[in-house]
């Protein structure tokens, strides 16, 4: 790169054909003279932004983007600006937790009419990624980033179950299964089995009243079985799957979506305390409070009575600690993190809602994610799978399990999980009632447009 | 390989004055795929068009980038010119290098490079263009009008007359609407009934309007020139084809029920006529209020009486209790939403004791009063007592340009009917004293003002400007006390009746249709039209068409006006063919489709359809997403909730946006 | 001689001569809790204390990078300018256990025919440290491997007593200690014995049956065993088995960029992916998890070592350990031959 009192600032700006770019011809027949770095690219609507279009933006070497179009409201198509304004609002809000500098994406509504704010638009934009100056690459950062330190994690608010529990649990779940088996109501019954590995546990699959013998329940049953289904109930017809509150939601998920009958499996609920890898309770299980999920078809024993001890989540304290920090340091974090994937796709692989026929990252005409295993092709996957999951995530923390590299996918996750609690009123579990967040609006959604 | 001509304008000096056009032209000679690039003084000029015409033909171009104005100025030149050299329009592309670059920036250098950079995002996206053809849709010859106010009976007897078949769809037992409900209209006075059932007769009679009154859209499927229409018929319980009219059944009806025609202020039978000059003169057997068993009610309650008296009286035998609602079909190529208006309801006139004294009335009330066939044969008396109203208070703005209690907007016909009903009430109670409080008179309309001004000066009505606060009884009369703004004074002014100009609002079930024809409501629950000044007639749903106070309030001229202007655009869609769409729509990749639809849950046009498809390899059956051409308007939002790409749009290709970022942030380095 | 004995201070000494700049090193250090080879810079960077776990993932990147720029081209005035990459630089991969070794050995096999792939390997040097301990997933013992294994190596280090035992096993090897060893002790014999006794030790806790070599003809002949439906049930299709393994070899070659810039460049790749075999027009020789599942274990166990001789699994347990299935090749492996 040349000296950096030659660099110039390159912003892209993705605008629609009916306001702003029609707003940007208005400024030119005003002469309302502008920064001569934004290039402009007509969409028809703004709504039709996939993000990852942004993320190739930066990837392709654009300092700042420009995403523009017509007031909410006045959409030439109806809608389209205020399923933008929702799913721009976690993209922006998930780079800037991914380290992305503020300044270098720009929301702004623009009327055909608004030739001047057009080119405030152009020119503040530009200041703004002068001032934040070219784009830090992607990539793991050079040795010497200090390590985040992430607080310690408070004690469990539950102790382990105690041997016995998990043996009734196991008996109550084996004769359930054996039941719903022996009585033909399904034709295969998904659950645990001990592993190879010491204390491992592993998803099983049953098809006979005799088989359920292997059946077993322990804290260590840490897979979301829910993965299965799409596949079993193909192969099988009819599917019983034992299920944690945490799975259940992905459950919803997939009946939400169309990717399963409903009535074709049945749900058999473990009264779970919160799984604990490596003898430590799961994050996900601090503010767990439901120790049967609430959309079980049937409990295998008894679930505890009254409700039981929960804590704050502990990421949320450790994306605090993230949040806190100046966004190059975050930037460093993760793209430290990200800096690690494989791209083994072990994170979609274990994901019940990644369930694509072709997933977006082994399409190539155009290539949406780079095929290179670096840093801009694992920032772009990581991205999408994170946007991908906006809304229908349902906490399960698979893919953060799953990664060979302990990329901090479960941070991510949250991180978008909360804003979408924050900004849309939205839980994973209303996955029963609520269309998908980023699919949906209200007129009168917050905005963080100009 | 791509063979592309791209062509710099120097627009005279517009472009050329800042933009270094050798340069530029010499950079796109350069790029891959480029087979030539030549630059002119102005495209857009015979001579201009020439040249691309005849280096189209002479280089064997594959496609054009012409680096100019904006494109919302001459693409359609330039893709018209491409055509006539036979490349399919869609493979030129524009570089805006005038409006975007050259009008915008100072310094010749950076311009230039701009330039550059937008051509080559230009001939990037050329290379993706595939040739498009428009979209091709049948239209079948026949209108559908929902309601059958004066709108709709204006708009079906324009399109019946232009030579097309028209079914008219009406939810009450007769045609007409809240105008046949109006005494005299402003400002000519002309008696409403007079104007209006004359049009009324001759929709019914007319050869090619299929009138189906008392009748509700319950589906409608398909799109524009295809639409799928299912129309519930409510039974009547009275044969049209035997009933004469003879009112013999009235008579023998021993249930008396309030007639909504005359807004409750009198009565009717549970078998009834609306009014004397209903359209079709048949009667309806009101199946709610009717005490003969057989029948099902709609409030479900059960009935022990199982009177027959009017079956008995019938002569000719047309009253037939076993008769049921009845869905018919209808195909139909556009759609005419005529739907009308109401008042707003008593809740927002609760200070002014409407509701609350019998003689507090809204406009459509006191209309039915003045009315000669009202209920009291136009003779103005006091519901409560049967009293002549000596003095009469009207109040404008009731609910309207009230964003706190009420509507935001005017709602324009007010000022002029509060008006009218203050003429007539003097003429008809020559001593009678009446006082209108107002906040502000809008009456800008031909003859309007005149209208006012004659009723201020020479009909002596007291006009105050002000507001009322509230309206409380006092022994048999009713005081008003309001505000004179204009000297600051408060004021209290006896009345024996007092005129509510309540706010216009759309029918209460509009939404519902709406939602059945996906059009867009404003804030106000009126239909969107598809733009406020450009095509006020024209919806977002392509082939639906919207007339009168179904889009917002209006007056009779208006409403009609709008009315003919729907049915030309009906008439102009059904006198074509084929229906011709832009080809820039959103297609699906059916076997990367997973089936989620939440591409459904986005489009705003109903447009993804499902479609079973048998996966190659497995032959697994699953559900995956068609786009129909027809309804697509190509805004991509389904290309960008759709997780696995499988959607794209046409012509605004992910490839050709992907090229596009490659080459302007790539081209300047 | 065979090597020498040396303190903590001595093996220090000689890492941090090996830092002189005229190399790139690479050796396992600590990044946010776990173990991964990194180029370092300073010595104290690397973690060679005899007991830290075996690293996440193996050194294989240091050869096969998991994505390789062959060229690159920008269209600049007057044509099109192409780029290669520079010739790779010496380096000395220190801290790798046995198994990662002899997966560098099975990487030979298939890409020393690669130019990129062999100027690299020419200018590389192992170092490998000798195993205290097996993990719960190690099965080197299995596969013809040992925890004091010496495959591939240039040199080994061998933890013993709180000193190490640094031996020499190739012309490489001498050189990298060529200018530290001078004073340092010579090992005795006992302390060889005393090695010796330690992998027998160590070897002695890994309980995984040796695989028989008349296995390797007899899956093959397995093919259409019905055991593989079962085995392949749990996959999911992720290419994490592939990705951890320190002896596959598989990569796919593609085109990146547009009109004005852009490279070609090679990644790894995973037999565990679907898309592994998709062809051009849509036709998949491998559509299910069954055969993919049954293609990773034959290429290991029967068809690469037909061809060229040992196993393709050095038993460092990766894939067993993290396959978020809790697949165990171990198992297919044993259940297709007796099933």
């Amino acid at each position: 790169m040349s000296a950096v009192a030659d660099w110039q600032p390159r912003l892209v700006a993705l605008v629609c054909n009916w306001c702003t770019y029609a707003g940007a011809d208005m400024a030119g027949m005003a002469r309302r003279t502008q920064a001569p770095n934004v290039r402009v690219v007509r969409l028809l609507c703004s709504g039709r932004i996939d993000p990852l279009i942004i993320v190739t933006a930066f990837e392709q070497g654009a300092d700042g983007v420009i995403v523009s179009g017509c007031h909410p409201g006045d959409c030439h198509y109806v809608q389209g600006n205020l399923l933008a304004r929702r799913r721009l609002t976690i993209f922006s809000e998930l780079m800037d937790f991914l380290g992305l500098d503020r300044r270098r994406l720009q929301l702004a509504w623009v009327s055909a009419s608004e030739g001047v704010k057009w080119s405030q638009v152009v020119d503040e934009a530009t200041a703004a990624v002068r001032e934040a100056g070219p784009l830090r690459g992607f990539g793991r950062p050079a040795a010497g980033a200090p390590p985040v330190r992430f607080p310690e994690r408070p004690s469990a608010p539950r102790p382990a179950p105690a041997p016995g529990e998990n043996e009734a649990t196991a008996t109550a779940l084996r004769e359930r299964a054996a039941s719903l088996l022996g009585g033909g109501e399904v034709a295969v019954v998904a659950g645990y089995a001990a592993g190879s590995l010491p204390g491992q546990m592993v998803p099983t699959f049953v098809s006979d009243a005799a088989g359920t013998e292997v059946l077993d329940w322990n804290e260590r049953c840490l897979a979301n079985l829910s993965v299965y289904l799409p596949e079993l109930l193909r192969r099988d017809g009819r599917v019983g799957m034992v299920v944690k509150s945490c799975d259940a939601k992905a459950v919803l998920g997939l009946v939400r979506e169309h990717q399963i009958d409903r009535d074709r499996v049945v749900l058999i609920g473990v009264p779970c305390t919160g799984v604990r890898p490596d003898g430590r309770l799961a994050a996900k299980c601090y503010p767990c409070a439901e120790a049967v999920s609430p959309i079980a078809d049937m409990t295998a024993g008894t679930a505890p009575a009254g409700p039981r001890a929960v804590a704050p989540d502990p990421r949320d304290a450790e994306i605090a600690a993230l949040a806190a920090l100046p966004a190059d340091q975050r930037w460093d974090f993760w793209q430290g993190q990200l800096g690690r994937c494989l791209r083994c796709y072990a994170c979609r692989a274990v994901c019940p809602l990644c369930y694509c026929e072709t997933c977006v990252t082994d399409r190539n005409r155009p290539q949406w994610i780079p095929v290179s295993i670096d840093g801009a092709g694992n920032t772009a996957w990581n991205v999408a799978r994170a946007m991908h999951l906006a809304g229908r995530c349902g906490d399960c923390d698979e893919c953060a399990r799953a990664c060979p590299a302990d990329i901090r996918l479960d941070l991510v996750n949250r991180r978008v999980a909360s804003v979408l609690e924050a900004r849309f009123d939205y839980r994973p579990e209303r996955a029963a009632t609520a269309p998908p967040p980023l699919l949906t609006f209200l007129p009168t959604d917050p905005d963080g447009f100009r | 390989m791509s063979r592309i001509g791209v062509f710099v304008c120097h627009c005279g000096e517009n472009i050329a004055r800042r933009v270094d056009i050798e340069r530029v032209a010499g950079f796109a000679r350069q790029l891959p795929g480029v087979a030539v690039a030549a630059d002119y003084a102005y495209m857009c000029s015979a001579p201009g068009q020439k040249l691309l015409r005849e280096t189209i033909a002479s280089q064997r171009l594959t496609g054009v980038v012409v680096a100019a104005c904006s494109p919302q100025l001459h693409e359609p030149t330039f893709r018209g010119a491409a055509s006539e050299a036979g490349l399919n329009p869609f493979l030129c592309e524009m570089a805006n290098i005038r409006e975007q670059c050259a009008w915008v920036h100072e310094d010749g250098v950076a311009a230039t490079e701009k330039a550059c950079a937008l051509v080559a995002s230009a001939v990037e996206k050329t290379k993706h263009d595939g040739p498009l053809q428009p979209v091709e849709v049948p239209v079948t010859k026949r209108a559908l009008v929902i309601g059958a106010g004066v709108a709709g009976i204006r708009a079906a007897l324009d399109i019946a007359e232009a030579g097309y078949e028209v079914t008219v769809v009406e939810r009450n037992p007769s045609i007409g609407g809240n105008m046949s409900r109006l005494s005299e209209t402003f400002p000519t006075l002309d008696c409403s009934q007079c104007i209006l059932t004359p049009l009324m007769v001759q929709v019914s009679r007319h050869p090619r309007i299929e009138l189906l009154t008392y009748a509700e859209v319950e589906e409608v499927g398909g799109y524009v020139g295809n639409f799928r229409v299912r129309i519930r018929k409510k039974a009547r319980f009275v044969r049209e084809d035997l009933c004469t009219g003879c009112d013999d059944c009235v008579a023998a009806c021993p249930v008396a029920v309030p007639n909504e025609f005359d807004m409750s202020l009198a009565w009717r039978r549970a078998i009834y006529l609306p009014f004397p000059q209903a359209v079709p003169p048949v009667y309806t057997l009101d199946a709610d209020a009717c005490l003969n068993a057989r029948l099902t009610s709609g409030n479900g309650e059960y009935r022990v009486l199982a009177c027959e008296r009017c079956a008995q009286a019938c002569a000719p035998r047309a009253i037939d209790y076993d008769m049921r609602d009845q869905v018919v079909e209808r195909q139909v190529g556009a759609i005419v939403v005529a739907t009308g208006y109401e008042l707003i309801g008593a809740e927002h006139a609760a200070e002014y004791g409407y509701r609350r004294h019998p003689d507090v009335l809204d406009g459509l009330e006191f209309e039915r009063l003045l009315s000669a066939s009202g209920p009291t044969m136009g003779e103005l008396r006091r519901p409560s007592d049967g009293r002549v109203p000596k003095s009469i208070v009207f109040i404008q703005c009731v609910g309207s340009r009230d964003p706190r209690f009420g509507v935001p907007y005017c709602s324009r016909i007010c000022c002029m009917y509060t008006a009218k009903h203050a003429l007539l009430y003097r003429h008809k109670v020559p001593d009678g004293r009446a006082t209108v409080f107002y906040i502000d008179i809008r009456a800008a309309g031909k003859g309007y003002e005149e209208f006012v001004a004659r009723v201020m000066e020479e009909e002596h009505v007291v006009y105050v400007r002000g507001r009322v606060s509230r309206v409380v009884r006092d022994g048999d009369r009713l005081r008003v006390h309001g505000v004179d703004t204009l000297s600051g004074q408060a004021l209290q002014v006896e009345a024996d009746m007092v005129v509510l100009a309540t706010a216009v609002v759309p029918q209460q079930r509009q939404g519902e249709l709406a939602r059945k024809l996906r059009l867009p409501t404003d804030s106000g629950g009126f239909l969107q039209e598809a733009h406020p000044k450009l095509r006020p007639v024209e919806t977002l749903a392509a082939g639906v068409f919207l007339a009168g106070a179904a889009q917002g309030p209006k007056d009779i001229p208006d409403t009609v006006a709008q009315a003919s202007a729907a049915g030309g655009k009906a008439v102009d869609l059904l006198s074509q063919p084929r229906f011709l769409r832009e080809p820039t729509v959103a297609r699906v990749d059916q076997l990367s489709c997973t089936g989620c639809f939440d591409c459904e849950r986005v489009c705003a046009y109903g447009a993804i359809e499902r479609r079973e498809l048998h996966t190659p390899g497995d032959g697994r059956l699953r559900f995956v997403a068609e786009v129909n051409e027809a309804l697509c308007e190509g805004c991509g939002v389904c290309a960008a909730a759709c997780r696995a790409r499988a959607l794209d749009v046409l012509g605004f290709a992910d490839a050709q946006l992907f090229a596009q970022l490659g080459a302007v942030v790539g081209a300047a380095r | 001689m065979d090597g020498w004995r040396v303190s903590d201070e001595q093996l220090e000494g000689w890492l941090v001569s090996l830092l002189d700049g005229t190399r790139r090193v690479v050796a396992p250090v600590a990044e946010d809790g776990l173990t991964l080879f990194r180029e370092v810079t300073s010595a104290d960077e690397i973690r060679l204390a005899t007991r830290h776990p075996r690293t996440r993932l193996p050194a294989k990147e240091t050869l096969l990078p998991a994505t390789e720029v062959l060229f690159s081209y920008r269209l600049e005035a007057g044509g099109v300018a192409l780029e290669v990459p520079p010739q790779p630089s010496d380096q000395v991969v220190i801290g790798l256990r046995p198994c990662d070794a002899a997966g560098t050995a099975r990487l030979d096999e298939v890409l020393l025919a690669d130019s990129h792939y062999a100027d690299r390997r020419r200018r590389t040097a192992l170092v490998t440290v000798a195993c205290t301990s097996a993990g719960p997933a190690c099965f080197c013992t299995a596969v013809g491997g040992s925890p004091g294994g010496t495959e591939a190596a240039d040199l080994q280090v061998v933890p013993l007593q709180g000193s190490w035992l640094v031996r020499p096993l190739t012309d490489q090897g001498t050189t990298l200690v060529a200018g530290s060893a001078e004073g340092w002790p010579e090992a005795s014999d006992e302390d060889w014995m005393a090695a010796e006794g330690q992998r027998r030790a160590v070897e002695a806790t890994i309980t995984t049956e040796p695989i028989p070599s008349e296995w390797v003809r007899g899956l093959a002949e397995r093919f259409d065993a019905p055991a593989w439906q079962a085995l392949a049930e749990r996959c999911l299709g992720c290419g994490l088995c592939a990705y951890v393994c320190p002896s596959c070899a598989c990569f796919d070659i593609s085109d990146a960029g547009g009109a004005l810039c852009g490279s070609r460049c090679r990644t790894w790749d995973s037999c565990g992916f679907r898309q592994f075999t998709v062809h051009a027009g849509g036709y998949n020789p491998r559509p299910s998890h069954l055969a993919r599942h049954r293609q990773r274990v034959l290429h290991k166990f029967a068809w690469f070592p037909l061809e060229h001789g040992a196993l393709m699994c050095v038993g460092c347990g990766r894939c067993v350990e993290l396959c978020p299935a809790g697949i165990d090749i171990r198992q297919s492996v044993v259940r297709v031959m007796s099933g």
